[in-house]
C-alpha cells in the first residue's frame, strides 16, 4: 500500500445532539511540521460538521430494485427452494429408513411370537 | 384402439360431431372424439386448403399424433390446452404452429418416436411414462420447458433444444438419457442433480451445450452425472455443477466461454472433474471470467477442478482449488490470472501495483489499461488494469490536469490508494465491486453519489480510510471468511445498508453512521465495535453465526434495534417517535431514551428478558411510554421482561408503561408522573425514593 509514511491523528469531538464523534486524520510525514495545530483543529470541525450533516440529512426514497437486483434476489430464492427441496428427500429417506425399522421389529416380534 | 381422422377443415378439437371420422376423408361423428388409445391423424383428406385446429376445451388425448398436410396449403395447430399424447408424435415441415399448450408424452412402453420436422415448438413438453421411451427422429426445439419426469429419451444423435423454460429432471421415476452422438441444448436453465437417483444418463460421446445460459437463469444443476462435452458461454452467476451430492460431475471436456461483459461469473455447486481439457476464456482483460465456489456454499468452502488439461485466459478465482495433470500455473496466461483469495494449487499472475497516470482533462474510465502503468507518473512500462491482487495507486503524478473523472467500472481489484493524490480528481462507481485489499480515500478527491455496493472479499487485513468523504450511498458488504477489515477512520455512507456475512469488521476506535447494520448467513463473522458512534439502525433479525463485541461503543440507533443475541454498551433511542427494541440472551450496559424532542414510545418484544445494566432517560416531561409488542411489531398478548443488573434503582419519571414485567422489585420507578396502562409487574408507579441514584442525562 501507501509508500507515503503517515501521521495518525486521533480526536474525539462532541456534538450537543449527535453524541461522541470520534475520527483520524492522516498527514504526510513530510511536511507535518509545517502543519498549523489551527489547520488540524480546522480539519476537526470539518470532520464533526460533515458528520452531522450526514447524520441530519434526509432520507432520500426508497430506491425500487433494479432488474439484476431482482434476478439476483431471484437466484436466491431458487437456490433457497432447491435446497430445501434436497433436505426434504433427505428427511423424507429418513422416514422411510425409520419405517422400515419399525417394520422390521414388527417382523422380529412376528417371529418371536 | 382405433384410427382417427381430421376432416371438413378449421374447428375446434372437441367437435367430433363435425370433424372427427373414422377413416381418412370420411365422414364425422360425434361419437369419434379421439381417446388415449386412438391414434390422431391430420392428412391430405382433413381439407383442400389451408385450415386451423384449435385445441380446445378439456385436455386432448390421443395415442400417436400425425400432422400432415391438406390437399394444398398448410395446418394451423392453434390453441392452448393440454394435450398428452400416449404414443409418437409425427410433425410436417410446413405446419404452423400457434399451439402453446402444454404437451405429456406418458407412453409406457418403448419405441416411441419425435418427430418435429423442423417446427419449432412453444410448448412445455413433458416425457413421463413409466417404462417409456422416445427416440428423436430430428433435431427438436422447443421455447417452452423441456421435463423428464419418467421414461427413457433416445437423442439418437440429435440436437434436443430447450429455448427458455428450463431443463428438469431433478424428481421423477426411473428415467434415462441416452445421447449418442447427440446434444442436449438448454437456454433457460437446467437441472438434472437435485436427486439423481433415479436418472441414469449416457452421454460419453455427447454434448451438453449450455452456451445460451445467461444472467437471467439460475441454474446448470447438472447432477453428478459424466458428460462427454459441456459448453457454457457468458454465464452471469449461474451455478454450475452438482447440487445434489459430494460426488463430481465429470467431463470429457468443459469449455466456458466468456462474453463481452463484466460480470460473467460461474459459482460452482461441487467439485468437477475434467478427464480431457478444462478451457476458461474470459472475452478480454477487462471482460473477465470468475469462478468460485457457490454463493449459498460455506463461506471459504473450496471448489476443486481436476483437469487433464488446462486452458485459461483471462480469468480470476476464488475459493478454487487446481488439481489433476494439467497445468494450473497461470502466472502468465493472457489478460492474466485473478487471484480472489481461498484457492490452492494455482500459480497467479505476480502482484503488482499499478500506477495510474493520466495527463489531460475529462472523464477516464479505469478499465482502459492505457491508463496504468508500472512506475509513478507514467513511467515504468505499460500496467494493467489492476487485477485481485494488485494495488491501484493513485499518487501525486497520477492526475495530470483538473476537472479530471476516473470511472470505476470493473467488479474486482485489489488494494485502492489515493493517498497524495492532487488536483482533486472526482471519483465515481458504476459498478458494484469486490476489494481484497485496503482502501485508501484522500481529501484530495471528489467522492459523487453512488449506489455501487463495495464489498471486502479479502482473506486477509485490510484497512479502510475514508479521509472524511461520505461514501454516498455506496453500500458496504464484508463477506471475507477469515479476512478483517478494520476502519482507519470514521466512516459513514447514506441511506443503505451495511451487511456483514463473513469475517471480522473492526471499527477499531471510529465512528460508523450507516442506514441499517444487518448481518447475512450462517457463516461465521465477528462486528467488533470499537469505541465510537455506531448512529444506525441495528437489525440482527437473526444471529446466526454472529459474534458482537461492543467493547464500548455507544449504539445511537435512528430506528429500531434489534440485536440479535449479542452484548452491547450503550444503546441509545434518539430519532424517531417510535422505536421497536428487540434484544434477547445477554445484556446491554446502559440503555438510554431520549425524548427531548417529544413524546416517545419504545416498544419491547413480548416474551423477551432485556437485562440492563442502567436504564435512564433525557430529564424533559415528554411522556416515554413502555409497551410490548409481538415479533411483527403486533398488539401483543404478553409482557417483555426487564431486568436491572449491577444493582440500584430506575429512577424514570412522565413514563407510561403497559405489559412490561420489571425485576428485581423494589427497583423500577415510573416516576411521580406516571401512567399505568395495565398488565404490568414490579414497577413502582411513584417516584424513587429519595437519595436514590437518579440517573437524567
Amino acid at each position: 500500500m501507501s509508500e507515503i509514511r503517515q501521521v495518525q491523528i486521533r480526536f474525539v469531538e462532541t456534538d450537543a445532539t449527535h453524541g461522541v464523534y470520534s475520527d483520524a486524520l492522516y498527514f504526510p510525514l513530510e511536511g507535518f511540521e509545517s502543519i498549523t495545530q489551527a489547520e488540524i483543529d480546522a480539519q476537526k470541525q470539518a470532520r464533526l460538521t460533515s458528520w452531522v450533516e450526514a447524520i441530519e440529512a434526509p432520507k432520500p426514497e426508497p430506491v425500487e430494485k433494479t432488474k439484476e437486483e431482482l434476478e439476483f434476489e431471484k437466484l436466491e430464492m431458487v437456490a433457497l427452494i432447491d435446497e430445501l427441496q434436497k433436505r426434504v428427500v433427505e428427511v423424507e429417506a429418513k422416514i422411510v429408513e425409520a419405517d422400515s425399522k419399525v417394520v422390521d421389529e414388527v417382523i422380529d416380534v412376528e417371529v418371536v411370537k | 384402439m382405433a384410427d382417427r381422422f381430421w376432416v371438413a377443415g378449421s374447428g375446434n378439437w372437441s367437435d367430433a360431431t363435425n370433424h372427427w371420422a373414422t377413416s381418412s376423408g370420411g365422414a364425422p361423428g360425434a361419437g369419434n372424439l379421439p381417446t388415449s388409445a386412438d391414434d390422431v391423424f391430420f392428412d391430405s383428406a382433413s381439407h383442400t386448403t389451408d385450415y386451423t385446429v384449435t385445441i380446445d376445451a378439456t385436455t386432448k388425448l390421443m395415442r400417436d399424433l400425425t400432422f400432415a398436410a391438406p390437399a394444398s396449403g398448410n395446418v394451423t395447430w392453434a390453441g392452448s390446452v393440454a394435450m398428452t399424447v400416449s404414443g409418437s408424435m409425427t410433425l410436417y415441415a410446413g405446419l404452423v404452429r400457434t399451439y402453446t399448450g402444454a404437451i405429456t408424452f406418458n407412453a409406457t412402453t418403448t419405441g416411441k418416436t419425435i418427430t418435429s420436422a423442423g417446427v419449432t415448438l412453444a410448448n412445455n413438453i413433458t416425457f413421463n411414462g413409466v417404462g417409456g421411451g422416445w427416440i428423436f427422429n430430428d433435431d427438436f426445439k422447443t421455447n417452452g420447458s423441456f421435463t423428464l419426469t419418467g421414461g427413457a429419451l433416445d437423442l439418437n444423435g440429435k440436437t434436443i433444444w430447450e429455448n427458455g423454460g428450463g431443463i428438469g429432471s431433478s424428481f421423477g421415476s426411473t428415467r434415462s438419457i441416452v445421447f449418442g452422438t447427440g446434444t442436449l441444448k438448454s437456454a433457460g436453465g437446467i437441472s438434472l442433480g437435485l436427486i439423481s437417483t433415479g436418472l441414469t444418463i449416457s452421454c460419453a460421446s455427447g454434448t451438453l451445450d449450455l452456451s445460451l445460459l445467461s444472467n437471467g437463469n439460475t441454474n446448470a444443476n447438472i447432477g453428478n452425472h459424466t458428460f462427454g462435452t459441456c459448453l457454457c458461454g457468458g454465464f452471469g452467476g449461474v451455478r454450475f455443477g452438482n447440487n445434489s451430492d459430494t460426488t463430481p460431475t465429470t467431463f470429457g471436456a468443459l469449455t466456458i466461454t466468456g462474453s463481452a461483459t463484466k460480470t460473467n461469473s460461474i459459482e460452482l455447486y461441487s467439485n468437477i472433474v475434467v478427464t480431457g481439457t478444462f478451457t476458461l476464456n474470459g472475452n478480454s482483460s477487462i471482460n473477465r471470467y470468475l469462478i468460485k465456489n457457490q454463493v449459498f456454499a460455506t463461506a471459504g468452502t473450496q471448489r476443486t477442478i481436476t483437469a487433464g488439461t488446462v486452458v485459461v485466459t483471462n480469468a480470476d478465482f476464488q475459493d478454487i482449488v487446481g488439481a489433476g495433470a494439467g497445468s494450473w500455473n497461470l502466472s502468465a496466461i493472457t489478460g492474466g490470472s485473478g487471484d480472489c483469495g481461498g484457492n490452492s494449487g494455482i500459480t497467479f499472475t505476480t502482484p503488482a501495483t499499478q500506477y495510474w497516470f493520466t495527463s489531460t482533462t475529462g472523464s477516464k474510465t479505469w478499465s482502459t489499461a492505457g491508463n496504468w502503468f508500472l512506475g509513478t507518473g507514467g513511467t515504468g512500462g505499460a500496467g494493467r488494469v489492476p487485477l485481485p491482487q494488485d494495488t491501484a495507486r493513485f499518487d501525486a503524478s497520477s492526475i495530470g490536469a483538473a476537472s479530471t473523472t476516473i470511472t470505476h467500472d470493473m467488479p474486482r481489484f485489489g488494494s485502492l490508494d489515493f493517498t497524495g493524490v492532487t488536483n482533486t480528481p472526482t471519483f465515481t462507481q458504476s459498478v458494484s465491486y469486490s476489494f481484497f485489499g485496503s482502501i485508501i480515500l484522500s481529501s484530495g478527491i471528489t467522492l459523487p453519489n453512488s449506489a455501487a455496493t463495495k464489498t471486502y472479499e479479502g482473506r486477509g487485513s485490510a484497512t479502510l480510510i475514508s479521509a472524511g468523504l461520505n461514501w454516498n450511498n455506496s453500500a458496504l458488504a464484508i463477506n471475507c471468511v477469515n479476512g478483517t477489515l478494520t476502519l482507519g477512520d470514521a466512516y459513514a455512507h447514506g441511506n443503505v445498508g451495511f451487511v456483514l456475512s463473513s469475517g471480522t469488521f473492526d471499527a477499531d476506535g471510529f465512528n460508523v453512521s450507516v442506514q441499517q447494520v444487518t448481518s447475512s448467513g450462517t457463516a461465521s463473522k465477528t462486528l467488533n465495535m470499537g469505541s465510537g458512534t455506531w448512529t444506525a439502525n441495528i437489525s440482527f433479525t437473526s444471529s446466526s453465526g454472529l459474534t458482537v463485541n461492543a467493547e464500548t461503543s455507544t449504539v445511537r440507533a435512528t430506528g429500531t434495534f434489534f440485536g440479535g443475541g449479542g452484548s452491547y454498551n450503550r444503546v441509545e433511542f434518539y430519532t424517531a417517535s417510535s422505536q421497536f427494541f428487540r434484544f434477547f440472551g445477554a445484556t446491554i450496559n446502559e440503555f438510554y431514551i431520549d425524548a427531548s424532542a417529544g413524546a416517545k414510545i419504545v416498544s419491547f418484544q413480548e416474551g423477551l428478558t432485556y437485562n440492563i445494566g442502567q436504564f435512564t432517560r433525557d430529564a424533559g416531561t415528554n411522556v416515554i411510554t413502555i409497551r410490548s409488542l409481538d415479533f411483527n411489531g403486533g398488539t401483543a398478548t404478553s409482557s417483555h421482561n426487564l431486568v436491572k443488573t449491577g444493582g440500584g434503582v430506575v429512577p424514570l419519571n412522565y413514563m407510561s408503561v403497559s405489559r412490561s414485567t420489571a425485576t428485581p422489585s423494589n427497583t423500577w420507578y415510573a416516576g411521580n408522573n406516571n401512567t399505568d396502562g395495565g398488565n404490568n409487574s414490579g414497577w413502582l408507579f411513584t417516584g424513587a425514593p429519595s437519595g436514590g441514584m437518579f440517573m437524567f442525562l
